[in-house]
């Protein structure tokens, strides 16, 4: 009845709270004339208290539930001709004072069900109250799709002719949940209203929620409503809400999209169904898959129907046998061959772990790649049916300028996910899975235009002659160096040092510069890993001093914190006092060992010199040879890298004197730094895909 | 010779400072960044100069950081050392 003022009547269910009923009456009277009071069979003073006050009084002669009790006051002002029914609880809990603003919301929403939603940051509100209201919650959104903030309120009010016309089945509590579950589906309007709310103390408290069995019942309800929530007949409606009902076919692709985009899904959601459907239909959820589509779609309110339909792209044997042999090859280097009885039979639960690991590598990229074709399929339909009179010729060039959707920003949390996923191969399959990650990971990493521009620098001037494709290879073959790199410092962390051999060349030379008791400068660069291959200096039984800059937001983990251990090296910070300038003198002046990196300036250190390097002019630091000059500590390049699938070497290239009292200036020091970039630019001929210096060197070189 | 007039003529002369005399130097300007404006090489170079010159040592941060602050700080742990 749009246009009439709505005709409310407050609702006030009653069950043995003689105590507190006649003060809840009294103060609602305060704000609304037409109250009624159901008693619903208590057994205590029940309504009799209420004499003397100016209110309707109906009485269930045995107790038969909140829910009877809510349809007998929906029977009565339906009778009486209410359009709504206002409803509070007789423990004193609701505030009567929220009334008028129930009121506006009413005439605001008319036919709507208003939920009033406590508020839990305050602090008398029990735990368990919390929980059980999250969880109801919950299962609203997976039921229905829709959500609310507190499903479990009783402080409602309900469009009488609505509610009357929902099968509701529910007597006792769980008639509240019912109501709302059926009503969306029915496509009524749920909304929220804040209130505030009182707890009694719990001495005070009198609640006649039992439990187990008022638990019980919701339980069964749940399941009830879960299992009808994900069967495909269409609900009965209500309200008409212009939403279309989906005649979908799974053989009709492409109808079926033109459908589906008419009823107001953009092609994001679409790809998101479909991206569902295929993530989980590749999981070895052994005989659950559609219900757990159906749930997942359900709580993320994608469309049920294309979700499903995306999934039988994962249908046996085709999906799950790519899953086995992938995790058989990730444990094992090589592809299950051999389909007998003992493989398939015997080894089951071997060949269902393998369907895991290899799932969990397979579903992100199927589901992926099935996303981008529905995606593309959806956006070239749209602009089908948008400009029908543009033809056929402009829709290939507009496809590709937006085929880059807002949905992919979530790089910032997608790198730390990436970097957890491959830590969770480590210790779900060992090294042979994490390559085999790699191998992928790292073909869509090599195209990314930011990666290209990281690696171009540096690749171009170590080959010149590489055309693209070539260029596009080293760039694979560079990413694919330093994932490995990434994943072994990982493994050595998680499953211990054992794993990696490293030889070291030069040993009686370090030996010997230590003996002369000045300290020894390690000069570093980036390059191989040299995290794994220090180990290989624990001989020298002294500490090393590491000089290593920090960012605070560094996601990549050091071997030793996957560990969980205490750094084994004493870390000096170039932005402490002086840039660590005097630690790094005392360190050397009592024997031990200092290690930096020669290849790239830290942080605020703005002693640097141009140095030619691979034929661009860089800028290379000075400092550990200002150091080894006021000292008298012998310098070594040492570089490290990797020689095998579990083997590393740590290699001294070179021996550099330099010699005291050079004095101030920068330009002494050239000679020395000219050396150790001839060193490295060795290095790189040797091995020129495992160089990690992604800092563009030549940024300042006059000749770019 | 004080020690503190003693350490401006050797800040001057082996750090190679053009252009500033002994006089030019407050016992209170800050050594490094504003001030006389050493860097951190510097100081490197000074933890061996006062070590050739004093025979004073400085061998951890602990000491060196209160210390290379001023010529009346550097000053003061010299002459603690000697005492």
């Amino acid at each position: 009845m749009p246009g009439t003022p709505p005709n409310i009547l407050v609702v006030i269910p009653l069950y043995n709270h003689a105590q507190t009923v006649r003060a809840v009456v009294e103060a609602t009277l305060q704000y609304h004339p037409q109250v009624l009071v159901v008693d619903d069979g208590s057994s205590d003073a029940g309504a009799t208290v209420l004499a003397g006050l100016d209110v309707r009084i109906l009485r269930h002669a045995q107790n038969r539930g909140k829910g009877t009790a809510l349809q007998t006051a929906l029977d009565e002002a339906e009778r009486l001709g209410f359009s709504h029914i206002l409803t509070l609880d007789a423990d004193g809990q609701h505030e009567p004072a929220d009334l008028p603003r129930f009121l506006t919301a009413i005439a605001e929403v008319p036919q709507a069900i208003i939920v009033g939603k406590r508020d839990f940051d305050q602090a008398s509100i029990p735990g368990s109250s919390r929980f059980g209201r999250r969880f109801s919650n919950f299962w609203l959104r997976v039921q229905t799709g829709k959500s609310l903030g507190d499903t479990q309120s009783g402080f409602r009010a309900y469009p009488v002719k609505i509610v009357r016309g929902l099968r509701l089945h529910e007597t006792r509590y769980s008639y509240e949940v019912e109501v709302l579950v059926r009503a969306a589906w029915a496509g009524v309007k749920l909304r929220d209203l804040a209130i505030s709310v009182y707890y009694p103390p719990p001495g005070e408290r009198v609640s006649h929620f039992h439990a187990f069995m008022d638990n019980f019942r919701l339980t069964l309800l749940n399941t009830r409503l879960t299992l009808r929530s994900i069967t495909p007949w269409p609900h009965r409606r209500l309200v008409a809400s212009g939403e279309v009902e989906q005649k979908i076919s799974i053989l009709h692709p492409l109808v079926s999209l033109r459908r589906l985009l008419t009823e107001n899904i953009t092609p994001v959601q679409l790809a998101a169904a479909g991206a569902v459907g295929v993530l989980l239909g590749t999981l070895p959820l052994l005989a659950a898959h559609t219900i757990a589509i159906l749930l997942v779609a359900g709580f993320f309110r994608l469309n049920k129907v294309a979700a499903v339909g995306a999934s039988q792209l994962c249908m046996p044997p085709l999906v799950p046998g790519l899953c086995i042999e992938l995790g058989y090859f990730m444990r094992y280097g090589e592809f299950l061959t051999e389909l007998s009885l003992q493989t398939l039979g015997y080894q089951a639960l071997d060949r269902l772990y393998e369907w895991l690991l290899g799932s969990l590598v397979l579903a992100p990229l199927l589901a992926a790649l099935v996303a981008s074709v529905i995606y593309l399929m959806a956006l070239t339909i749209r602009r089908d049916a948008q400009h029908p009179e543009d033809g056929d010729g402009s829709v290939a060039t507009p496809v590709e300028s937006t085929a880059e959707p807002q949905g992919w920003t979530s790089r910032s949390i997608g790198s730390s996910w990436q970097h957890q996923s491959f830590y969770l191969m480590i210790r779900l399959g060992g090294r042979r899975a994490a390559y085999s990650l790699l191998y992928l990971v790292v073909g869509y990493y090599a195209l990314l235009p930011s990666v290209r521009r990281k690696c171009q620098p540096y690749l171009q001037r170590r080959f010149p002659q590489a055309g693209t494709w070539a260029s596009l290879g080293n760039r694979y073959r560079m990413c694919l160096e330093l994932g490995k790199v990434l994943v072994d410092r990982a493994l050595v962390g998680i499953l211990g040092p054992k794993r990696v051999a490293v030889a070291l060349h030069g040993r009686q030379e370090l030996l010997d510069l230590l003996a002369e008791g000045k300290g020894l400068i390690l000069v570093n660069a980036h390059v191989g890993c040299w995290q794994v291959a220090m180990s290989a200096l624990g001989f020298m039984q002294l500490p090393v001093n590491l000089l290593m800059q920090r960012d605070a937001g560094d996601i990549d983990r050091h071997y030793f914190e996957h560990a969980g251990q205490e750094c084994p090296y004493r870390i000096i910070d170039p932005q402490g006092f002086l840039g660590g300038a005097l630690e790094m003198v005392a360190v050397l002046k009592r024997g031990e060992v200092l290690s930096v990196m020669g290849d790239r300036m830290l942080g605020e250190d703005r002693n640097g010199v141009a140095i030619e390097f691979m034929g661009g002019e860089v800028t290379l630091p000075f400092s550990a040879y200002k150091l080894a000059s006021a000292t008298g500590a012998p310098i070594v390049a040492l570089f490290s890298y990797k020689t095998g699938p579990d083997s590393y070497a740590l290699k001294l290239y070179r021996g550099i004197r330099v010699p005291p009292d050079l004095g101030r200036g920068s330009e002494v020091f050239v000679p020395y730094v000219r050396e150790f970039a001839a060193t490295l630019e060795a290095f790189c001929q040797e091995h020129p895909f495992q160089f990690f210096n992604f800092f563009d060197m030549w940024q300042d070189d006059a000749a770019e | 010779m004080g020690v503190k007039e003693k350490l401006k003529k050797i800040l001057i002369e082996d750090l190679n400072l053009e252009d500033v005399t002994p006089e030019e130097i407050d016992d209170d300007m800050a050594l490094f960044g504003e001030g006389l404006g050493l860097d951190s090489l510097d100081a490197v170079e000074l933890v061996v100069i006062i070590q050739k010159h004093f025979g004073v040592e400085i061998k951890d941060m602990e000491e060196g950081r209160p210390a290379f602050q001023t010529v009346n700080t550097l000053a003061r742990f010299i002459e603690e050392r000697l005492a």
